[in-house]
């Protein structure tokens, strides 16, 4: 699945991507908007996360409008905590409110993750994926199944 | 059944008899009791020694606010010391001691501190440090510490994992007695997300989380407040909450009468006599004397007789009587009231009640006197919290009547602490008025207490010494922890490996399988170097990348992508050299300063595209070079249309380096071979996609090599198998040190400490004189262009085997290390920055920051060192041309 990081603004940004992606960066905060394995996952007021998408394409309708489209599949490691305790074991890992009226299904996070940071976003009731840099993913994979023997 | 357990009653399991030791002995109790229930069935009423004057205590509570019954409880790494035997549930096999006795409880031989109490009186500890300095060491402080303290610290490391947990809600209730479990199902019923926590067990509530045994300790801004739950043995889980509102339902604890000896064993709350008599079954005493200022007193009295305990008296200070002070020794045996004894084996005191506001005053609630209940109340807060109950004081009115001391010797006030009502005048006499200077001058409130029972009676009576009311006179803050808190639960499980993140390359597994010693390298995991013995696999390392070819694992170091239209301009701005002249391909070093004009951090940069750029930075310093870039973007610059992306983790990042590095490319990556210094390409290499940098940190021909992450293992595997016949070798971070170092190639924060110039490095090359950029301005002061500032210069030692220790002072004259005191001071003229044992230059090398260091070329100086002091010449710092 290809991560890539989206940077831009503007209308012209918009409707470039919603051309290119077939669905648009969303703009509420902490939101994400998916379909048919596809994401967008708002980070910041002109940064998404953009996940199994195709760069060509979204670069070249993006030509001319200032905006960065940047690779960064490799970087980044997904970790999915899921079922009935799933809240519970994110509410030892993270401070936010994690209950499904706090933070629905298509809600995303970047937070601090046990003492390193993550993106969060819930896919479904039941179901949180983190994306870890590569590089914490082991420490973090142990961290979280040491909570989960609570 | 033992003497004082009453045949039938109480929440307590008779069936269930439970076995524990304390101080040795063997004893019975049943399930339900506490330490302290168990202790008082079983006619133990010694359980400890004061803390200043090692005075026999007893059990004076049955909650939360008990000073005296400190006991430690568990053995090895599982000590709990100065555990309330009030709030410890009685389990079978419990083991307890008693603290504060030397060598044992009944014979106490630091009570001879009792007979040097006129020594130990308020403030005692500070008056010490205004005698002859010199008792201090001697005397003194071996004195205080074998004397005073209160248990002793676990020598073993805690065998059980804490756990912490974050919970949102919109109630949280502290106390789960009548007030908090109505409030809990009020809010619970309006359909908001209830937390209730206590002390004890109030069992279930409809739609509440319960967190029975849970004690709120900490009450913080934004309604964040802290807890701890523990099982019936330990704490074992601390919980912060996020609440919406708080409702505080604490209760009130009530307050002890100030008279002679009223810290006996024996002596006790009135409304903890009660708890035992209804809750655990025990009867504390047989015969007891009710010493009261309210009515609460007398309704006790008639409880007592309801249990069959005999009452000899009721002394209410309101009729003119008081008891003056308590007869006996380990145990009480009687009162002395007006001259007259009363023989009995338990007096128990009715003083009033506080409400419990710790948590209300820590939230920075504002408290009130009042004038008829005798107690501070809360007056508001700017938190959203509402107190209930007996905590808000609701209770009913019981006539006090103040009685805050009847003057007399050993007139406790601060049982924990051992402040005696003297204590208060003497400090009062003292100019100690102040309230918060009263309280570290007398230590009252302090510790274990946290004023839960001292503080009221002592506020009154200095109140009354100082001619002041209650109200003018105030209370101190209430700070947390209103409980101790074991420091395993705070530490939760961020310990042992998880107490900091580890972060590892991609290549990690193999470079542990190959037998690499690690270097911590901010919080990666580096192989420092690949065999058992670091000098010989540095030297084997070493002399095999200047000689055929060495592989390097350099995946940590930092990465930037940076593209926008003013990307060349913005970086022109970063660096201190010029990057808008660089052809797109092409490779450029550059150094970072600070605005103060200090290195910072540097790295090689290349162009991809006319306004798209690779950016390499120091592997410490990848997320402040990233935070710097974005704040100039977002708070300097927000016109430049910019954008920067991390891709430390995108790329791993093998560097191939020897005379035979060329040959190895031209296997895996025809026609790579041939990229001229200071290039960059994008192809493949060993078929995977990847970005080449034809760059040299050895001196040698170097090729970095970036694939995506996830395929470094790949490559790394290919670079090792086609570089076997050119007998490639792994090499670590010391090599990578020691051959840069050779060439004299600076590492910051090695080299720089915040301190350093591009000029004190002799990097001017790297510095455009005719652009701007950030720390520019600095660099034109007069200070900066000082020609005796510190400079990178290369020592050479005159022994070469000797390798000078990093971080060594250079001085002109010979002197060896100073020992102990009075040394002369000599000048420093610097110090070690880099030194080494170099295998191609057959002797060790260092580099150094030295003052006036470039004029002082071939200059012969010293380096102090144990017992001696080791000479060098002064070199330029460049080893291998």
């Amino acid at each position: 699945m290809t991560h890539l990081s989206l940077r831009g603004s503007g209308e012209r940004f918009f409707a470039a991507c919603e051309a290119a992606l077939g669905m648009r960066p969303p703009t509420a905060p902490n939101t994400v908007a998916s379909a048919g394995g596809k994401a967008l996952l708002w980070l910041g007021p002109d940064e998404w996360l953009a996940i199994g998408q195709e760069a060509a394409p979204l670069r070249e309708a993006l030509a001319g409008i200032h905006s960065s489209v940047v690779d960064v599949t490799s970087s980044r490691k997904s970790l999915v905590v899921s079922g009935e305790r799933a809240e519970e074991i994110l509410s030892r890992a993270a401070t936010l409110d994690f209950c499904v009226a706090a933070f629905p299904v298509d809600s995303c996070a970047q937070t601090n993750v046990a003492r390193t940071q993550g993106i969060i976003w819930r896919r479904g009731a039941l179901e949180f994926v983190i994306y870890v840099r590569s590089s914490f993913a082991p420490y973090l994979r142990a961290w979280l199944d040491d909570a989960a023997q609570v | 059944m033992t003497a004082f357990r009453l045949a039938e009653g109480g929440r307590i399991d008779r069936a269930r008899a439970l076995e524990f030791s304390f101080d040795g002995r063997k004893f019975q109790g049943l399930q339900g009791d506490t330490l302290a229930s168990a202790l008082l069935a079983n006619d133990c009423f010694l359980v400890g020694r004061s803390f200043k004057y090692h005075r026999p205590r007893g059990v004076m509570s049955a909650g939360v606010e008990e000073t005296n019954a400190l006991v430690a409880v568990g053995e090895g790494g599982r000590l709990d010391t100065n555990s309330r035997a009030t709030m410890v549930e009685l389990y079978s096999g419990l083991v307890a001691r008693s603290l504060n006795r030397w060598p044992s409880l009944g014979l106490d031989l630091g009570a001879i501190n009792g007979w040097f109490a006129p020594l130990l009186v308020a403030g005692f500890y500070y008056k010490t440090f205004m005698w002859p300095r010199r008792l201090w060491q001697s005397l003194y402080e071996p004195l205080i510490r074998r004397a005073a303290g209160i248990g002793a610290a676990p020598t073993q490391p805690d065998p059980d994992r804490y756990d912490k947990v974050h919970r949102h809600c919109d109630v949280l209730i502290v106390g789960g007695g009548r007030s908090g479990r109505a409030a809990a199902s009020e809010a619970a019923a309006a359909g908001k997300r209830v937390v209730l926590c206590d002390e004890g067990d109030p069992g279930a509530i409809a739609k509440v989380e319960v967190l029975a045994r849970t004690t709120v300790f900490g009450y913080y801004d934004d309604n964040f407040l802290c807890a701890v739950e523990s099982d019936a043995r330990r704490q074992k889980r601390l919980w912060h909450f996020r609440a919406k509102e708080v409702v505080l339902a604490t209760g009130a604890h009530e307050r002890p009468l100030v008279f002679g000896g009223n810290d006996k064993p024996g002596v006790m709350l009135a409304g903890a006599v009660e708890t035992y008599l209804r809750r655990y079954a025990v009867a504390p005493g047989k015969r007891a004397v009710v010493f009261t200022n309210n009515d609460s007193g007398h309704e006790r009295a008639r409880a007592f007789r309801e249990f069959g305990i005999e009452v000899a008296a009721v002394i209410d200070s309101r009729e003119g009587t008081v008891i003056t002070r308590t007869l006996g020794g380990r145990r009480v045996t009687g009162v002395e009231v007006g001259g007259s004894r009363i023989a009995c084996d338990l007096v128990a005191m009715a003083g009033g009640f506080s409400p419990v506001v710790h948590l209300y005053s820590q939230a920075q609630g504002k408290l009130r006197w009042d004038e008829k209940k005798l107690c501070f109340v809360p007056d508001g807060c700017r938190q959203a919290v509402r107190v209930v109950g007996r905590a808000n004081g609701e209770f009913p009115d019981h006539r006090i009547a103040p009685l805050w001391e009847v003057e007399e010797d050993k007139a406790f006030v601060d049982f924990a602490s051992d402040v005696v009502a003297r204590d208060v005048h003497l400090a009062a006499r003292e100019g100690f008025s102040s309230v918060e200077h009263f309280k570290r001058y007398t230590t009252t409130g302090m510790a274990a207490d946290q004023g839960k029972t001292s503080n009221i009676n002592a506020l009154a009576i200095l109140a009354g010494a100082t001619g002041r009311g209650i109200a003018e006179t105030g209370t101190t803050t209430f700070r947390a922890p209103y409980t101790p808190v074991s420091y395993g639960v705070l530490a939760g499980r961020d310990l042992g490996d998880f107490l900091e993140p580890i972060r590892v390359t991609p290549m990690h597994d193999w470079h542990a399988a190959h037998g690499a010693a690690f270097e911590n390298v901010g919080q990666w995991k580096r192989p420092w170097y690949y065999g058992r013995e670091m000098h010989d696999a540095v030297q084997a390392e070493a002399r095999s990348v200047r000689k055929s070819l060495g592989v390097l694992d350099a995946s940590t170091l930092g990465k930037i992508d940076i593209q926008g239209r003013d990307a060349a301009r913005f970086l022109d701005r970063i660096y201190t050299g010029t990057f808008s002249t660089l052809a797109v391909g092409r490779a450029r070093y550059g150094l970072m300063c600070r605005e103060d004009g200090m290195v910072f951090d540097d790295g090689v940069t290349a162009r991809l595209g006319e306004n798209h750029f690779h950016m390499t930075t120091t592997t410490g310093g990848a997320a402040r070079v990233l935070d710097w870039l974005e704040e100039y973007l977002q708070t300097e610059w927000p016109e430049l249309e910019v954008y920067c992306a991390s891709v430390t983790e995108q790329w791993a990042t093998i560097a191939v380096a020897g005379p035979k590095a060329g040959e190895l490319m031209a296997e895996l990556a025809p026609g790579m071979e041939d990229l001229p210094f200071m290039t960059c390409r994008d192809g493949r290499v060993a078929g995977i996609e990847a970005r080449v940098f034809r760059i040299s940190f050895t001196g040698e021909l170097s090729f970095e090599i970036n694939v995506p992450s996830d395929q470094g293992l790949a490559l790394w595997q290919a670079v090792i198998a086609a570089g076997a016949r050119h007998g490639i070798t792994p090499y670590g971070t010391e090599t990578m040190h020691l051959l840069r170092a050779e060439k004299g190639f600076i590492i910051v924060s090695q080299e720089t400490d915040g301190t350093v110039t591009p000029y004190d490095l002799g990097l001017d090359w790297a510095v455009a004189k005719n652009k701007d950029f950030i720390g520019r301005r600095s660099l034109t002061r007069p200070d900066t262009r000082r020609e005796d500032r510190k400079q990178l210069v290369g020592l050479l030692p005159a022994d070469p085997r000797e390798v000078l220790p990093e971080g060594a002072q250079i001085t002109e004259v010979e002197v060896a290390l100073p020992r102990g005191h009075g040394s002369k001071p000599v000048p420093m003229l610097g110090h070690v920055t880099s030194s080494y044992l170099s295998p191609n230059l057959g002797r060790s090398f260092a580099l150094a920051l030295l003052r006036s260091g470039r004029s002082r070329r071939g200059a012969e100086l010293y380096v102090p060192l144990e017992g001696r002091a080791a000479k060098v010449r002064v070199v330029e710092p460049v080893f291998i041309k």
